[in-house]
């Protein structure tokens, strides 16, 4: 359809298009004069289209043949997914972002990964960012990655172990005291930290890593733990009563983390009083795991020495292993000795010495003696009998149902007897 | 099962390591033992096996009819027998190579006296677990940076150190408490793989530890790995 640009009755250019019940029309809008009238005919949006691109093709034929180029949804949006996580964690450089997306098209066509569980696909931008924020020696720890994503730890791994094996990428952990004031910053405490206390808290962090405490641990609740230390050693008086639970319960992820927060903390206090016993003017007959807090200041501006004089005291022999064990600072689950005893090793179910194995195909009397059949295979009573209780059993639950829909109508109206005597004034 | 580890020649190689120059070398030979605390083997039945009948007419099984398996315990020696209809059967729980065979060959001949026309074949070793300690401790970050090709290390997940070696076919778990923990094909393999990782991780051993026996008369253990994986388990504890 040609368009006219000047109007032929008033010679005005204001010419619109007007999409009138789906028919386009030219008109003049100074004075409403209908210029041209589209047409089925003219109209070249209704052109005749070749037969090839009316018929549908189905999907799979499109994807195995590459038809027009197909990209699947999952790396369209994986690719999408990318950049949004980037987002969240707030990687402004774009240099990592498409350092990010380059590695994520690398991963994506991986075979491993090529038939795994969507579960699966959907972790691996994650991954992916991780692996590139790591490269940049960003303090991000995987369990940010858990959290972020909302996945199990164990699906995230899995697709992460695969990436780094089958791209040859070695990623180091980060050490804990860069990852400090992250992880403050994630809890979100209600109090602010003082540059003082703060450098008291990585304090205590390196030397929890100096004395076994972080060797193999979750970094997370050794950081909330040295929180707490350093925190009621500021005002001892006020807070010695304030309990772990309660001081977790700012957190925002406090619950998961409580009973590692309180057996940190505890580790903690059992170091403090181990060093606390080489200071020569601190009397340690008054201290216990309560008050051990007071000493802090004292234990972090001497750490060096009392460690020093800690690992030089067990250099000397001591008879006593239970002595020797409480002085030396050895990883904590050597000192939490439980013994563990185990069914297989009583007297009783020791295997046959004397009888040989045999290595033929054909069993015969020497592996099974025919007098312990008895213990194995029921004699023909017993499988009469609990063929018998199986049946009884059955009708027994064929009974029940009525019988149980009578109790629990009963139990209802002396529930409703209860509330009215509660709802009379 | 107690496998005495090192050989003669890495015991040497330890003494002279272990002198100071200037102190007369040590002359005392290091000897670890090896305690085989699982063996995993399967063999077939050459024959249907109906997991019903089995269930009614055997007296120590359970049958889990939504896993599609019945499992047998076993006595002499203390193992536990898995049995598929399709007639494979994974028996775990032995304490050695013998005792695992010993164990199939048991429950297959309970099975034979159940009726079923079984015939021992294909047995195999599937899986051997062994665990040592060394008498040190272990500075496990130190070693995962010096062996980042075999070694991987996360705390967040797992408080060991996973190494992996392809020469005997074996995957270890070492621990800062100087445990360490062997999955192999066989027992000769997990031998191999000790001797294998001693030099290496007595590069970075902590403070000497002097351990007593692991398992007593009474069963009693000594550091057991699963303490070590308190962190890897979510505890429930009240407030």
């Amino acid at each position: 359809m040609s368009s006219a640009s000047v109007c032929t009755q008033c010679g005005s250019n204001n010419i619109q298009l007007d999409p009138h019940f789906c028919l386009e029309q030219q008109i003049c809008t100074d004075c409403g004069f209908v210029l041209e009238e589209g047409s089925f005919q003219n109209d070249p949006t209704r052109a005749f289209q070749s037969q090839q691109s009316q018929i549908a093709l189905p999907l799979k034929y499109r994807q195995h043949n590459n038809f027009r180029e197909h990209v699947s949804k999952a790396r369209r949006d994986g690719a999408l997914r990318v950049e949004e996580i980037s987002a969240m964690l707030r990687v402004t450089s774009d240099v990592m972002v498409e350092e990010a997306k380059t590695l994520f098209t690398q991963a994506f066509n991986l075979k491993v990964l090529n038939k795994a569980k969507r579960e699966k696909k959907r972790v691996l931008p994650g991954c992916v960012v991780y692996i590139v924020c790591r490269q940049h020696n960003w303090p991000i720890l995987l369990s940010d990655m858990w959290d972020l994503l909302q996945c199990r730890d164990s699906v995230f791994y899995s697709v992460y172990k695969v990436i780094l094996a089958e791209l040859n990428i070695t990623i180091t952990v980060p050490e804990i005291e860069t990852v400090v004031p992250s992880v403050i910053q994630k809890c979100g405490f209600t109090f602010d930290l003082s540059d003082e206390q703060m450098k008291a808290v990585t304090q205590i962090v390196c030397l929890a890593k100096n004395t076994w405490i972080t060797c193999g641990r979750r970094y997370d609740p050794i950081i909330i733990a040295a929180v707490f230390l350093v925190w009621k050693a500021e005002d001892y008086a006020k807070r010695k009563k304030t309990s772990i639970p309660k001081f977790c319960r700012q957190i925002k992820f406090g619950a998961q983390v409580l009973p590692m927060v309180r057996s940190r903390v505890q580790e903690f206090e059992g170091l403090f009083l181990k060093l606390v016993s080489e200071i020569p003017w601190v009397e340690t007959g008054q201290i216990d795991k309560k008050n051990i807090v007071c000493y802090l200041s004292d234990i972090l501006r001497y750490e060096k020495t009392l460690l020093a004089g800690k690992y030089g005291d067990s250099d000397l022999e001591s008879d006593d292993e239970e002595g020797e064990l409480q002085e030396k600072i050895l990883p904590p689950s050597m000192t939490n000795r439980k013994p563990k005893s185990d069914v297989r090793d009583t007297d009783s179910m020791t295997s046959d010495i004397s009888v040989a194995v045999s290595y033929s195909t054909e069993l015969d009397e020497n592996d099974i003696p025919d007098s312990e059949l008895h213990k194995y295979i029921r004699s023909t009573k017993e499988v009469m009998m609990v063929e018998d209780a199986q049946k009884s059993a059955q009708e027994y639950e064929e009974e029940n149902p009525l019988k149980r829909k009578d109790s629990s109508s009963s139990h209802k109206t002396r529930k409703r007897k209860i509330s009215d005597v509660e709802n009379t004034p | 099962m107690a496998v005495a580890a090192a050989s003669p020649d890495i015991c040497q190689d330890l003494g002279n390591k272990n002198s100071v120059p200037g102190e007369p070398a040590a002359q005392e030979q290091t000897s670890l033992d090896i305690d085989i605390a699982n063996v995993v083997c399967s063999f077939r039945a050459r024959c249907h096996l109906n997991l019903r009948m089995i269930a009614l007419n055997g007296a120590n099984v359970i049958y889990k009819r939504e896993l599609g398996k019945v499992t047998m315990k076993l006595r002499r020696p203390y193992c536990t027998a898995n049995i598929w209809s399709s007639g494979k059967i994974v028996c775990t729980g032995a304490r050695s190579e013998d005792d695992a065979k010993k164990g199939a060959r048991r429950c297959a001949r309970t099975l034979q006296n159940m009726g079923f026309q079984v015939h021992f074949s294909e047995f195999k070793v599937v899986n051997v677990l062994g665990i040592c300690a060394m008498p040190f401790t272990i500075k496990i970050t130190l070693f995962s940076k010096h062996h980042k090709e075999n070694a991987s290390y996360e705390p967040e997940l797992h408080p060991g150190v996973t190494y992996k070696i392809r020469d005997p076919k074996a995957v270890m778990k070492i621990f800062s408490t100087g445990s360490i923990t062997c999955t192999a094909p066989c027992v000769a393999n997990i031998q191999r793989a000790i001797e294998h990782i001693y030099p290496l991780v007595h590069e970075f051993r902590g403070d000497e530890v002097v351990r007593g026996p692991r398992r007593g008369a009474a069963g009693e253990g000594d550091i057991d790995d699963s303490e070590e994986e308190e962190d890897s388990e979510d505890d429930e504890e009240d407030d």
